[in-house]
């Protein structure tokens, strides 16, 4: 209890209160921009750090992060164009509830469900720290590859309509994630002799090119205007944000404890987090059907996920030292830069410390209230303004973001080359997401992968050889599997004697 | 830019076919079956999967149809190709003429063209690309220190 006094002391300190504000604003505005991630925003303040007190310096960039990932889907929802790959995973039932005049509702659940996921991880963080991180502690290759290859796994669920395009949309992802050097031997892989190929694609412009300029094609080529659509009012927003909340009460609390568990474990971040939510809830949800085309479901799993990985990716941060994401990994560091060492000995020598910033945690989250009432303001100036306005300056926008990322033209091709390619994919009715999934994923799972076959000597028996793996490695054959299986059922019936005729396309 | 699923499982087949050859190329240990091409090898398996599956539907269900070229959305409409056409060299000049121009000029260039083909009179179009443009320059350059290129204007700032 004295500890807890003690942290509050620190808490209340104007340094502190100002940096929570401060940074919150910060991280609004990058998480806002596209292209510009949670942790291009945490890594721009770390200079800033230096001149901060230890909880300042921890509390701007738990602030910053946690309202960045928040800021992320309202550009998704205005412009189906996401902040920060954590809100690609929604995106799309975002903006389709955007022109249905819904915005308002959109962005203020966004905000609400996202404090709620953050709080939900961070009170797991204070209660299970210890004994979470000590369960992810044990894992090698085996664990990461089989976690990987579930995680490629939602791309079954969330391809959509046809399954084989969204098999084939996650073939040509994990096929962009192996270009560059080869993990095991550094041979260059797909390059064809491009130096800026050998670190492989760059993530960020990729992104911003498969989700913005698709759209920005589209909206040149056949006009028309959101911003005519009436937009709710934002008390509206609120009362309608209630009552989705006591209605998918269940998907906020999943998307919260998914998140949490996911963030935990080192290597899978908020956009994992997201994707694996917003696929299980799809996978649970009584209206499948309404799912991509603007259903707010979705959108309650994938906002709380999220924001609750963040909190979750601190548990091992703070206990063992492991950082879970980008986030922690900057955060470590400068734990380190301020003398604090995080591990297992932290509570014992920082006690007061670590509980003011769990206090920071909670206030983190509760500012995304006001943060997110005053979004729905400036979203509804927004969508005012005329779409032929704004295109351009999205593409100018989008051009200099992809260049941001690594000051690097390079980025730009990129840029070019996958909205070109994402473009085509998506007038063909090949989905998108399955394809960022691949990308994301593709390189953590060839990792673990030979990692484990050099262990094993070459022997596949031997990724079921521990006893978590072997759990790991069962239920995601069950998961690929089973939807195989149920699809040649469905093409093989109407030969046998089936008595109702299978729909067949 | 509609193709046949007939067309598009050719192609997927073909990148599959593709990717397998290439692949051979990638250096091998000796003894063993694992090294740099055994990843791409499977995805170029699951790419020829794919492009086998959507093969075999379409030439079951309607084999005519499944290789033709649809008329893309966009004919009929010459005003959104020429704007999509300016997307296309604007991005291109970014990237040919980022590092000579700089990117405050290019983008002010491309805000003020397309102004004015979409229909905006020339000192709104100025006044609004002019803004654009100091505004996007202030955030990346001055806030968040990205070295824009500048051209010729390194020298004013």
């Amino acid at each position: 209890m004295d500890k807890f006094i003690t942290a509050l002391d620190l808490v209340v300190q104007p340094e502190t209160l100002a940096t929570l504000i401060g940074a919150s604003l910060f991280g609004f505005c990058i998480g806002c921009l596209p292209g510009l991630t949670a942790t291009m925003a945490v890594a721009l303040l770390v200079p800033m750090t230096f001149f901060m007190s230890p909880v300042a310096a921890i509390t701007s960039i738990v602030a910053a992060s946690a309202m960045a990932i928040f800021a992320g889907d309202i550009p998704g929802a205005l412009l189906r164009m996401p902040g920060t790959p954590a809100s690609a995973a929604y995106v799309d039932d975002s903006y389709e509830m955007t022109k249905r005049g819904e915005a308002g509702l959109v962005i203020a659940s966004n905000a609400a469900f996202s404090a709620i996921g953050g709080i939900f991880g961070t009170v797991v963080l204070i209660l299970a720290a210890p004994a979470l991180a000590d369960f992810a502690l044990d894992f090698s290759a085996f664990e990461f590859f089989w976690l990987g290859v579930l995680g490629l796994s939602c791309a079954v669920f969330v391809a959509g309509d046809n399954l084989v395009k969204g098999l084939t949309s996650l073939m040509l992802g994990l096929l962009i994630s192996t270009v560059g050097m080869d993990y095991t031997t550094g041979h260059p892989r797909f390059t064809f002799g491009n130096v800026n190929l050998l670190e492989g694609v760059s993530f960020i412009p990729g992104l911003i090119g498969m989700f913005a300029l698709p759209e920005i094609l589209r909206s040149l080529l056949t006009p028309g205007n959101v911003g005519a659509i009436a937009q709710v009012t934002p008390r509206g927003a609120w009362r309608k944000t209630w009552e989705a909340g006591k209605r998918y009460w269940g998907q906020a609390v999943g998307g919260s404890v998914l998140g949490t568990i996911v963030g935990a474990l080192p290597g899978g971040g908020a956009d994992t987090a997201a994707w694996i939510s917003y696929a299980a809830a799809k996978k649970m949800s009584k209206e499948p059907d309404k799912w991509g085309k603007g259903h707010i479901e979705g959108i309650i799993a994938g906002s709380s996920a999220n924001n609750a990985a963040l909190s979750g990716a601190w548990i091992p941060a703070i206990v063992f030292a492991i950082p879970g994401d980008t986030i922690t990994a900057i955060g470590i560091g400068v734990l380190y830069l301020k003398g604090v060492n995080p591990g297992p000995t932290v509570f014992i020598n920082n006690g007061e410390l670590f509980y003011a910033v769990f206090i920071i945690f909670i206030l983190a989250n509760l500012i995304m209230f006001p943060l997110g009432w005053l979004a729905i303001h400036i979203a509804r100036v927004v969508l005012r303004i005329p779409r032929d306005l704004i295109l351009p300056a999205l593409l100018v926008l989008s051009v200099t973001g992809a260049y941001a990322i690594d000051n690097d033209l390079f980025g730009v091709w990129i840029l070019l080359g996958l909205g070109l390619t994402a473009y085509l994919m998506e007038e063909n009715g090949f989905p998108i997401a399955p394809m960022v999934l691949g990308i994301v994923l593709g390189e953590i799972v060839e990792q673990n992968f030979m990692q484990a076959l050099i262990s094993t000597n070459g022997s596949v028996l031997g990724l079921f050889g521990r006893p978590i793996a072997a759990v790991l490695g069962i239920v995601t054959i069950f998961v690929w599997t089973v939807p195989l299986l149920r699809w040649g059922w469905s093409r093989l019936r109407p030969a046998g004697a089936a008595p109702v005729a299978a729909t067949d396309d | 830019m509609k193709f046949g699923d007939g067309l598009i499982g050719l192609f997927i087949v073909a990148l599959g076919v593709a990717v397998f050859w290439h692949v051979q190329s990638f250096p091998s240990v000796p003894g063993r079956f694992y090294g740099p091409g055994l990843f791409p090898e499977v995805i170029a398996a699951g790419l020829l999967i794919c492009g086998a599956i959507m093969l075999a539907g379409v030439l079951r269900a309607a084999p005519i149809h499944a290789f033709r070229v649809e008329a893309p959305s966009w004919r009929g409409n010459p005003r959104g190709v020429v704007s999509g056409i300016t997307m296309l060299a604007a991005i291109l000049s970014f990237i040919f003429l980022g590092d000579a121009v700089g990117f405050q000029i290019i983008g002010f260039v491309t805000l003020v063209a397309f102004y004015l083909w979409l229909g905006r009179p020339l000192p709104v179009a100025l006044l609004v690309a002019a803004g654009v443009t100091l505004a996007l320059d202030l955030l990346f350059r001055v806030v968040l220190h990205v070295p824009v290129p500048s051209g010729p204007l390194t020298e004013l700032w």
